[in-house]
């Protein structure tokens, strides 16, 4: 078959267009959402605290880790000194909060986006090329969506004893088929629409196809469910610590500083009050984000 | 029985229309928490935990009663309520013989009459070595037990010990015509009888009821017990969140925090409940609890762990760790944390500090022995001493060895790692103190909670820098040969975990165990020099005995607490609704 | 009807397998010595101890294990009138030695999980179908019910949402949705404890049967309150799930051509929002519905620990905590197989609600 390079620069530039304008679309719907940015905007504000955390710190004069319970213990908040108050060691309330913040973020996006990573390459590359194995894929993609994630990482957790990278390292494992087997559904049915079927008649790569043709299609799909999936697993981690399974004290987490501070709950009741609050926050903002960004996707869902 | 059973019927009826009466309007149930697990063992050779060993308590008898104020073996006849059975008992002059003399009107409630068959039938079985039994203590000293008649019991021993007396006494009897007929003379089936989970054949104060899964576990009244029994049962229910389960007691949902076994009242509210129980709106009693947090320090190589002694009891080179091996090391560390700061973090200074093996609950702790104080001067100076040397003016790099340091490599950091089990708030908040305080001096600690499954294995293994854990229910002796003695120095099993090795010591825990006539003042001072010489050496690091606090709604009447002894009247008690 | 859901299970044959493979791989995996871990009692014997490893067979090759995990060992030996000797006619059988040690096995007493034996709890020394059935009217109870509470406040705020897209109502129902999702479950659970249950005394503070001696649980409806507050903190996520997913499906069927037509027909406003929007609004709300009934017992596992309900998920995280591995398995495994099912159900549901969807 003769190829026809304007042809083929035509039909990609076209497509090309089509999904940037996309996506440009979708962005100017996003930001006149006004809900939606004000959700992007707390999180961003409470992640870069936490990023800075070790800065603030050093303003406030206070060490996350400097015990002192003879003296300063369950302080409240506003006390001289401790903005946020100090635990039942008398360590600072609100730097310990930060530092907290630092991993249970990290545990949320890291495990999150890389979860995506894999599903994505894995979704793409099976749903296009099919064969054995997408079959293979699909079994093991059946296999671990018939046990619940939760249950899956109890198990897995009291055979390991988790700490941050292991607990991420398992989120992982558990995670990515959600995303993958929505994108070897988008993919499966890309795969088969015309302006696919002519870029493969004029002789473009499969690699060139899943890249260019395909990627930026399944996009939008991808990134509405990210904001989910992080959102879920920074509540799977509370959920664990709740049981005594989570991230193992000293690292502190916002999920193990919450149900270990239950027993306080009478005596320094903000020691339950804000671990609870920043993860109901930062999970409420995520899941608002996700539904902002569907509807900015998907127009017709909305109005 | 009729009776029994309308209150059943009322409980059911009044459970259906308010739930918060039925708990009050019971007619004499106590109804208890367990913040554990079920219990699933109740045999008294293999019960484990403490909701386990509470149930014992209430439904086997024993070989003689204790006196609640002491916690001294008592005979029985005098105006207690226990189901002891021995009456007297005498010792022969060499220590090596002791014969008892039992009771003869205990029954159990299928109406076969406890005897001295039964107990040899128990103590065999536990000889057998065929069960799972922990309760292998008794076996270092005790030849044979024989049964003359059915109320003489005739015990020899194999070496005069002044703690068999109490070691006897470590499990519950069982009833030898309903189970031997079950083991087809294989004493390892004991581990599975189906009794073990329902045991309907006992002789205490209670039957046993019905245990349902993850709710609760019932005692009823035993009907044929030698006197009359008040209450028409005991249910323990089954809260998994200890939190829930203080307000299930606040608002009178149940009578009691915890089981016979266990006080609960976490340390945070127990100012709480003072002021409450003050102000009239329940019952409190409180004591010093012989649970004991401490820190081993492994004095040997933890990279080529060995026994302290070969096969034939020669000592062995165990080689000795780079910090802990040095005395002056270990001192050093016990000066440089703040008690104070420890007890108020970790037990919200509902505790006492100890100094020596033992908690002040104990016979053979002396309390007369100074603890270590908070002194980080005197712990720089002794590390100075020891060769360890602030070698850079910073105070956030570690400490290093020089070429003074007895076994460290001149050059090494003095960093070390502390290991705990996971799950408990009040190991991990002391281990986040001492790895703070010790970090202001120069010492480096790498604070890491394990499971506890995997921390047993570091611990008898002999593998670790520090370790910290806790001994519960010690026993009431003092004697304490397995832990500080080389016998007990086993890799893989020993309860000397931390290789410790003093001859002397060694020489006093003997003689006081085999002291001739095992007079009480005698031992008492031979375990008071050994308490000095511990204190001193500091195998293990003594941190504090904990506060414990038994809470009971106001309607539990005559209710008779003692330190460990929750319910020394059980059969006097009522519950009024 | 039937090939097709014959097919389905076919096809969930392997999915079955996985799941089996995956499961005893983790426990394969888990690091110790499984005797010390099931036995620990420093004073066990070592003839005992090699006893044990021999009857729980720990030294053999993983595909070993396995196979005898699913298939028993009972067969190890023919004996077909259970007579104690195996029989002349099978005695090629009879010489099976599968972990290659050249000693033919003795036959167990193991009928492998393929035949329903999960084996016996370490910990409570029961077989583990006995604690599992147990289990199961707890968690049905409290598991319909929040599913119940579900559909019946989550289907209609969803279509009223839709219905009146835009209004007071509609915007608070929404918000509420996602807020209830992001709360940590067990400290709303919690709260909702020590708000309805000691301040106001509404309820009980956990349990599920009440109290006495003979541990007999009356009918539920003599004992409803100690199900309320678990159930509505379960529900709620799914409640959420139930409205958001009914919104969005209304809206789609509001818009489409044949409601208009119903509308130019003369249909009244109402007629055409309950009789055509609601019925094809429930078509994507029919796949929604068989995972979450399969997940609801693993999200009871905190909310059970919470209010000491005595349901699945408890026993499956006594178990894990304990170790207690035939348990653990057993119920991943009843689970799954769960799980499977109802998704082939939701799948059955969707060709009945949705004519237009052929079975294929």
């Amino acid at each position: 078959m003769l190829k026809s390079k304007t042809g083929v620069s035509t039909i990609e530039a076209d497509q090309m267009l089509r999904s940037r304008s996309l996506s440009q679309l979708a962005l100017i719907r996003l930001a006149s959402d006004k809900l939606s940015m004000a959700a992007i905007a707390v999180l961003l504000l409470l992640t870069l605290l936490s990023v800075g955390a070790p800065l603030i710190t050093s303003i406030l004069g206070v060490d996350p880790n400097t015990t002192n319970a003879a003296e300063a213990k369950h302080l409240p908040v506003f006390s001289a000194g401790h903005i946020l108050g100090t635990d039942n060691l008398g360590r600072d309330h609100l730097s310990r909060l930060l530092y907290a913040g630092q991993v249970s973020l990290l545990i949320g996006f890291l495990s999150g986006t890389l979860a995506l990573v894999v599903g994505v390459t894995l979704g793409i590359l099976t749903g296009y090329l099919g064969g054995i194995l997408d079959d293979i894929l699909y079994w093991i993609i059946t296999t671990l969506n018939s046990i619940p994630v939760l249950v899956l990482l109890i198990v897995i957790s009291t055979i390991f004893q988790p700490d941050a990278g292991t607990l991420i390292f398992s989120l992982v494992l558990l995670i990515w088929t959600l995303t993958c087997r929505l994108v070897r559904g988008e993919t499966l049915s890309i795969r088969s629409r015309e302006y696919i079927v002519s870029a493969k008649a004029i002789g473009a790569s499969d690699a060139r196809i899943m890249l260019v043709h395909i990627l930026p299609n399944i996009f939008s799909v991808t990134i509405i469910n990210l904001a989910i999936i992080i959102g879920n697993v920074i509540l799977i981690e509370s959920a664990l610590s709740f049981l005594g399974l989570g991230v193992q004290p000293p690292t502190a987490t916002w999920g193990n500083m919450l149900s270990k501070s239950r027993e306080f709950f009478k005596v320094a009741p903000h020691l339950v009050f804000f671990p609870g609050v920043l993860i109901s926050t930062v999970v409420l903002c995520l899941y608002i984000i996700g539904d902002g960004l569907r509807d900015a996707f998907d127009p017709t869902a909305k109005d | 029985m009729h009776k029994l059973m309308r209150i059943i019927f009322l409980v059911l009826f009044v459970a259906s229309f308010g739930f918060a009466a039925s708990a009050q309007e019971g007619g004499g149930i106590l109804i208890g928490t367990n913040f554990g697990g079920d219990p699933t063992n109740m045999n008294p050779l293999i019960s484990n935990n403490t909701v386990e060993l509470a149930l014992n308590e209430f439904l086997f008898p024993s070989l003689y009663n204790i006196d609640p104020e002491t916690r001294a073996p008592m005979k029985a006849g005098r105006n207690d309520q226990d189901n002891g059975l021995a009456l007297d008992w005498t010792i022969s002059d060499d220590g090596l013989v002791y014969t008892f003399t039992l009771r003869d009107d205990l029954t159990w409630n299928d109406g076969a009459p406890v005897t001295a068959f039964d107990y040899k039938f128990t103590f065999d079985a536990l000889a057998s070595g065929e069960t799972s039994s922990p309760r292998t203590d008794v076996l270092q000293s005790v030849e044979s037990v024989e049964a003359v008649d059915a109320t003489t019991l005739v015990v020899t021993l194999k070496l005069a010990s002044c703690r068999v007396i109490e070691e006897l006494d470590d499990f519950g009897i069982l009833p030898q015509h309903i189970i031997e007929p079950m083991l087809d003379g294989n004493y390892a089936e004991i581990d599975n009888l189906e009794y073990n989970k329902n045991p309907n054949v006992t002789a205490g104060v209670f039957n046993f009821g019905a245990l349902v899964p993850d709710q609760q576990t019932s005692l009823i009244r035993n009907e044929n017990y030698w006197m009359d029994v008040s209450p028409e049962g005991y249910i323990i229910r089954n809260v998994p969140d200890q939190i829930v389960g203080i307000e299930q007691f606040l608002v009178g949902e149940v009578n009691s925090v915890g089981t016979a076994g266990s006080a609960s009242v976490p340390a945070v509210q127990m100012q709480d409940f003072r002021d409450r129980a003050e102000a009239g709106e329940f019952q409190i009693y409180e004591y010093v609890d012989d649970g004991l947090t401490f820190v081993g320090f492994n004095l040997a190589d933890r990279g080529n762990p060995v026994n302290g002694n070969d096969d034939d009891g020669n000592p062995m080179d165990q080689g000795k760790h780079p910090l802990f091996g040095d005395v002056r090391v270990r001192q050093a560390v016990a000066q440089a944390v703040n008690y104070t700061d420890i007890i108020e973090g970790a037990a919200e200074g509902e505790a006492v500090q100890v100094n020596s093996f033992g908690t002040p609950a104990l016979w053979g702790y002396d309390s007369s022995i100074e603890p270590w104080e908070y002194n980080p001067e005197a712990a720089l100076a002794l590390l100075a001493e020891a060769g360890f040397v602030d070698d850079d003016d910073d105070p956030s790099s570690p400490l290093v060895a020089t070429e003074d340091a007895l076994y460290a490599e001149p050059g090494t950091p003095f960093a070390f790692e502390l290991l705990t089990n996971s799950g408990n708030l009040v190991r991990e908040a002391a281990g986040t103190v001492i790895q703070d305080q010790l970090g202001q001096i120069g010492i480096e600690v790498d604070f890491q909670t394990q499971e506890f499954g995997a921390l047993v294995q570091f611990l008898l293994g002999q593998d670790f820098d520090a370790i910290m854990i806790g001994f519960t229910n010690l026993d009431q002796d003092t004697d304490a040969r397995n832990v500080f003695t080389p016998v007990g120095d086993l890799v893989g099993g020993g309860f000397n975990f931390v290789s410790y090795r003093n001859d002397r010591v060694t020489e006093l825990y003997d003689e006081a165990l085999a002291l001739p006539g095992c007079s009480f003042e005698g031992r008492q001072a031979l375990y008071h020099e050994i308490s000095r010489i511990l204190h001193e050496d500091l195998p293990w690091w003594w941190l504090f005995a904990p506060f414990s606090m038994y809470a009971e709604a106001n309607s539990v009447q005559n209710w008779m607490p003692y330190a460990e002894i929750r319910y020394a009247n059980m059969a006097d008690i009522a519950i009024s609704p | 009807m039937l090939k097709y859901i014959i097919r389905r299970l076919v096809q969930s044959i392997p999915i079955f397998f996985g799941i089996t493979l995956l499961s005893y791989f983790l426990l394969w995996l888990a690091p110790g010595d499984p005797i010390i871990r099931l036995y620990f009692a420093p004073n066990i014997k070592a003839e005992r101890r090699a006893e044990l490893r021999a009857q729980l067979g720990v030294d053999d090759p993983f595909h070993i294990q396995y196979l005898r995990w699913l298939t028993g060992d009972d067969w190890l030996r023919w004996d077909s009138d259970s007579d104690g000797i195996a029989d002349q006619a099978f005695e090629l059988f009879t010489q099976l030695d599968t972990n290659g040690d050249g000693i033919p096995e003795l036959p167990g007493s193991n009928y492998g999980i393929l035949r329903g034996d999960f084996g016996d709890s370490f910990v409570r020394k029961k077989p583990v179908m006995e604690i599992i059935a147990a289990a199961i009217p707890a968690t049905l109870e409290l598991s319909i019910t929040a599913l119940f509470l579900a559909m019946v406040l989550g289907i209609p705020i969803g279509v009223i949402s839709a219905v009146k897209k835009g209004s007071l109502f509609d915007n608070v129902a929404r918000v509420l949705a996602v807020v209830i999702n992001a709360v940590p479950n067990f400290w709303l659970g919690l709260i909702l404890i020590l708000i309805f249950g000691v301040y106001l005394g509404f309820v009980p503070l956990g349990g599920r049967c009440g109290l006495t001696l003979t541990g007999e649980c009356p009918p539920i409806l003599q004992r409803w309150q100690y199900l309320v507050l678990p159930a509505i903190v379960l529900a709620g996520a799914d409640l959420a799930n139930f409205s958001r997913y009914l919104r969005t499906s209304t809206l789609e069927v509001l818009s489409q051509d044949y409601i208009r037509t119903a509308k130019a027909k003369g249909l009244s406003q109402r007629q055409i929002d309950f009789r055509h929007a609601f019925r094809n609004a429930l078509i994507p709300f029919a796949t929604l519905l068989g995972p979450i009934l399969t997940n609801l017992w693993a999200g009871a596992t905190v909310i059970e620990t919470v209010f000491a309900w005595p349901g699945l998920g408890r026993v499956f995280f006594n178990a894990a905590i304990q170790q207690d591995y035939p348990v653990v398995m057993g119920i991943v495994i009843i689970s799954a197989i769960a799980t499977i099912l109802g998704l082939m159900l939701s799948d059955i549901l969707y060709v009945i609600i949705d004519p237009r969807i052929r079975l294929t």
